[in-house]
């Protein structure tokens, strides 16, 4: 299924960038074509990661851990003089698992790195691609939403082939 | 050949020129092709492996 609809947001992509090469059309224009097709890569690129770590993580999809904290005993403030009141808490450590709630394209990334999945590099190009991704939410943008071009297009795919290249290389291995 | 049908001839070459083989509805060849010749061959490469979508 991953590359069923990846082909699909490719082919939108594509299409975007072939309407942008249009003569006359302005460059700002362009950019408004390529911010959209950036945007469609980045998730095909996101969907790419996620199987990787789904396959990986084979069979108990547990990517990380985390702290739960249930309360035991509560000391009111007045009572010791202190400025907020004490709790001792019963720390555990809980599985995470790639479809539980909370878990992000940032903790797919570092799980992938821990794995050997992801070399240094590819995990700091990937990482740069989340945060372009992440630009999409308009209200965390402190300026002006410009300067999608070819080359970062080509950049990003170029890191959709290479994923797209592992996927292949862990669906081939017995 | 009339000269407005020569002159539609070159404009018609020119976008293909400019946007590759520019039609309504392409197939994702044409589109991989489209992009090898913009100079986007990591998309086509990629777009390419996911049109055979073997998996």
């Amino acid at each position: 299924m991953i590359w069923e609809n990846s082909r699909r947001r490719l082919r939108a992509a594509t299409l975007l960038i072939q309407h942008a090469s249009i003569p006359g059309v302005s460059t700002t224009d362009k950019s408004s074509y390529y911010r959209s097709a950036t945007y469609l890569i980045c998730t095909v690129v996101e969907g790419m990661v996620y199987e990787l770590a789904r396959i990986v993580s084979m069979p108990d999809n547990i990517i990380t851990t985390k702290s739960e904290y249930k309360d035991k005993l509560s000391i009111k403030s007045s009572t010791l003089g202190t400025s907020k009141d004490l709790v001792i808490a019963e720390k555990s450590i809980i599985d995470v698992r790639i479809k539980d709630d909370g878990i992000t394209f940032g903790n797919l990334l570092v799980y992938l790195k821990n794995k050997k999945v992801l070399s240094e590099p590819e995990f700091k190009a990937l990482n740069l691609i989340r945060k372009k991704r992440n630009t999409i939410h308009i209200q965390s943008l402190d300026k002006p939403d410009t300067g999608f071009t070819l080359s970062k297009i080509e950049e990003i795919s170029k890191h959709a082939r290479i994923l797209g290249a592992k996927l292949d290389a862990l669906s081939a291995s017995p | 050949m009339s000269k407005a049908s020569s002159s539609f001839k070159k404009i018609t070459a020119s976008r293909e020129a400019v946007s590759g083989r520019f039609v309504a509805n392409p197939s994702d060849a044409e589109l991989v092709n489209f992009l090898n010749k913009s100079g986007l061959s990591e998309l086509g490469k990629v777009f390419k492996r996911a049109s055979t979508n073997t998996h």
